[in-house]
């Protein structure tokens, strides 16, 4: 069972996020640039486009009113050329003008009427034979029409409620004149030429607005504005001061409905042309782009998140792979291993975790296998140890026993218990008890060594009079003493403790063997036993007056099988075990031993051992 | 030891058990030489059977024996009527850290360390019969 435990990553600090973010950031700082740049760059085009169409109207609309305006001052010149009929009266001349301009004004749309009024105002014949009779002399144009050339600026006929023009042209006999020509323009005309409305979509519309009151000369487009009427905006206001040009600005029917505005002054009409379009109809074709480009650079933010969200995907997930493997070898799962075939750095890395976890299978196994192998080792060392302690115990039992037999007959038969031996006899028994005794020793030396060496020495401390310990060494080694006719000297300090707490066989086992060898070694003199205190401690120095030891002896002398040299040996016998084991034993009791020698005067050893009294509690127990 | 009277166990029932007969005819010389019956078993089951027979007046055991040792000795001679308040003195051949006190902690009397010596033997013996109240008043000097 694998559970790989991810380190949790703050959502905001994940490497897919934050380099989905930085394409996106990359992708979009550009599109959003270029973007702007050219929706700005269209923008200005298109309101420049538009002003242009709006132009080229007016500048259509103003040609088809100067041809319109034109035509019929045609009419006028043809009706007057027909004037110059050689007519001998008046009344013929007038008769045959009627059926002209009924040809005139039939033939042509421009107009509607042609009539002529003599100087008084009395209209004497025209197109339309309701005019003849009437008298005109209270039109605008009747006095400038006696004069010359004129064309009246439209205004409202009230009799005919419609727009009316009126081109006068006077007319002479000689140097007299004899009366106007004038046609009336059909307005119909213009109205034909504002509503044609080729270009300006649903809302742009073109009028023409008098200078007189501001009136609306041709009709609005949008209902509820009335012709007759003044109305006025900052176009408006433009044309009739005289200027032509273009700009937005709020239409007449409401400030706030902004429109594109092309405004033209014409002089023959003595109003303003106005082309118009709706602000927002003008640029909706701009905002549909605008929102295209938009639309268009959120799609591809969106194709570049998608594409970094892959490019991402494919970066982090062998990471991912890598992470869960490294959490699974964490975990002790060390047969873990990246599965990924790339060629790429990811690849690398792949191979190179791989190995590294080959190398850290392979050296947990030869771990595994030196521990077990060093366990193996312990167990099988634990066991040799066992068997060498049994072995010792064996040994030291089947040792010693047959010695204890020796010892024990023997020493019946020196006790005089009933036993009687010759001189010789008894001499050689002593011999026997001697070197039973001597080989004791050797063998529980040995044993103690070979324990020590074991580590089964165990020290039990219990507690001993230090009194009571020299007494006991005293008639242990006392029959040395006397059989060789030494002093025995035994020193103890007072303020030793009475009692204090040691381990008796090992102390025992240290002074004994420091006093055999003072005898031992000492052929005349006296052998002293010292215990006494010292700082920190107690002592046990057994000083002699014998041989003495010589200084380049004194480093080696403690080592085991050794004595100062092979003639010493023989000299004095010993295997050279007592030095080694008291040194031992002194270490194991948190001691040592030491060595002041001068060769021919005697040697003193001292053993230096921690002092430990039981309390006062344990004391009473005990 | 000559300050002690040869005749002082004169009389006595002892029992001594050791497998090692050598041992065994060291301390039968010597307690012999004193004046006491010695009789000697070489095991433990063998011990407890003299033991009911003589009813001495004192046990010496060896601790390691075949068949039954001197601890299952001890605990057997507890069981037996007539025979269990007999005083049992150990008797071991290299004494181990703690025998001591593990064998009075077991209901020996106490103990003595081989090798068995005419010089040490009786001197060591009489300091331990001397601290049995029913023995000591036996001991006369």
């Amino acid at each position: 069972m694998q559970t790989a435990t991810t380190t949790h990553i703050p959502f905001f600090s994940r490497l897919r996020l934050r380099l989905t973010a930085l394409f996106l950031v990359v992708a979009i700082i550009p599109i959003v640039l270029i973007t702007t740049i050219v929706a700005r760059q269209v923008e200005a085009q298109s309101r420049s486009q538009i002003f242009n169409q709006l132009e080229s109207i007016s500048i259509l609309k103003s040609q088809q009113i100067d041809q319109w305006l034109q035509d019929g001052r045609e009419q006028l010149a043809l009706f007057l050329v027909s004037l110059q009929h050689d007519s001998v009266t008046q009344e013929s001349l007038f008769e045959h003008a009627t059926s002209t301009v009924r040809q005139i004004a039939d033939a042509s749309t421009s107009i509607d009427d042609i009539f002529f009024y003599n100087p008084q105002g009395e209209v004497i014949f025209s197109s339309d034979e309701v005019l003849v009779g009437r008298v005109v002399n209270r039109q605008y144009y009747f006095d400038a029409s006696l004069v010359e050339d004129h064309l009246q600026a439209p205004f409202f006929d009230v009799s005919s409620g419609t727009l009316a023009l009126i081109a006068t042209s006077p007319v002479y006999a000689g140097d007299e004149l004899i009366g106007v020509a004038a046609i009336r323009y059909n307005t119909e005309e213009l109205n034909q030429i504002m509503f044609e409305r080729t270009g300006l979509g649903e809302t742009g519309e073109t009028y023409l607005v008098s200078r007189e009151n501001n009136y609306f000369l041709t009709a609005s487009r949008f209902e509820g504005y009335l012709l007759n009427r003044a109305y006025t905006s900052v176009g408006i206001e433009q044309a009739l001061a005289g200027q032509d040009g273009s700009s937005v600005y709020g239409d007449y029917r409401s400030p706030a409905v902004p429109v594109f505005g092309n405004y033209r002054w014409i002089p023959e009409l003595e109003g303003g042309l106005l082309t118009e379009i709706n602000e927002e109809e003008a640029l909706s074709a701009l905002n549909q782009a605008q929102v295209t480009i938009v639309i268009l650079a959120i799609i591809v933010s969106a194709i570049v998140v998608f594409v970094g969200f892959i490019v991402t995907n494919i970066l982090t997930r062998p990471i991912s792979q890598i992470t869960n493997s490294a959490s699974a070898i964490a975990q002790g799962h060390f047969d873990q291993r990246v599965l990924l075939t790339r060629s790429d750095e990811i690849g690398v890395l792949a191979t190179a975790f791989n190995n590294m976890a080959q190398a850290v299978q392979d050296r947990t196994q030869q771990m595994e296998e030196a521990r077990d192998e060093a366990l193996a080792a312990q167990r099988i060392a634990r066991e040799n140890s066992r068997l060498k302690s049994e072995f010792l115990s064996t040994m030291s039992h089947e040792l010693r026993t047959p010695l204890n037999a020796i010892e024990g007959f023997t020493s019946i038969m020196l006790s005089g218990m009933g036993i009687e031996l010759s001189p010789r006899a008894e001499d050689m028994v002593r011999r026997v008890s001697m070197n039973s005794k001597r080989l004791l020793q050797l063998i529980n030396d040995f044993l103690d060594l070979s324990r020590i060496e074991a580590g089964r020495l165990e020290l039990v401390k219990s507690p001993v009079s230090p009194e009571g310990l020299a007494h006991k060494w005293q008639n242990e080694v006392s029959v040395l003493a006397e059989g060789k006719g030494l002093e025995f000297i035994v020193n103890i300090d007072p303020n030793l403790p009475p009692i204090i707490l040691g381990d008796e066989d090992a102390l025992s086992k240290v002074a004994i063997n420091l006093l055999g060898n003072a005898f031992k070694f000492t052929q005349q003199g006296q052998v002293t036993l010292e215990l006494s205190c010292i700082s920190g401690g107690w002592k046990i120095a057994v000083s002699d007056t014998g041989i003495g030891i010589p200084s380049h002896a004194r480093e080696y002398i403690f080592e085991e099988f050794r004595q100062v040299d092979g003639s010493s040996k023989r000299l004095y016998g010993g295997t050279g075990l007592g030095l080694s084991l008291v040194q031992k034993l002194s270490r194991a009791m948190g001691g040592n031993v030491s060595l002041q020698s001068e060769v021919g005067k005697g040697s003193i050893f001292t053993v230096t051992l921690p002092l430990e009294v039981e309390t006062i509690a344990q004391g009473a127990a005990v | 030891m000559s300050n002690i009277p040869p005749n002082l166990l004169k009389g006595w029932d002892i029992v001594i058990i050791d497998d090692e007969p050598d041992s065994l005819e060291v301390a039968r010389y010597i307690l012999d030489f004193y004046g006491a019956n010695v009789h000697t078993a070489t095991n433990g089951r063998e011990g407890v059977a003299l033991v009911e027979k003589v009813k001495p007046r004192f046990v010496i055991s060896d601790l390691s024996m075949p068949e039954m040792d001197g601890w299952e000795f001890l605990s057997a001679l507890r069981s037996t009527v007539y025979v269990q308040d007999i005083p049992v003195i150990a008797l071991t051949a290299h004494a181990m850290k703690g025998d001591r006190e593990r064998a009075i902690a077991a209901g020996f009397h106490n103990y003595l360390t081989k090798p068995l010596t005419a010089n040490t033997f009786m001197d060591e013996l009489l300091i331990l019969l001397l601290d049995i109240p029913q023995l000591s008043e036996y001991l006369t000097f």
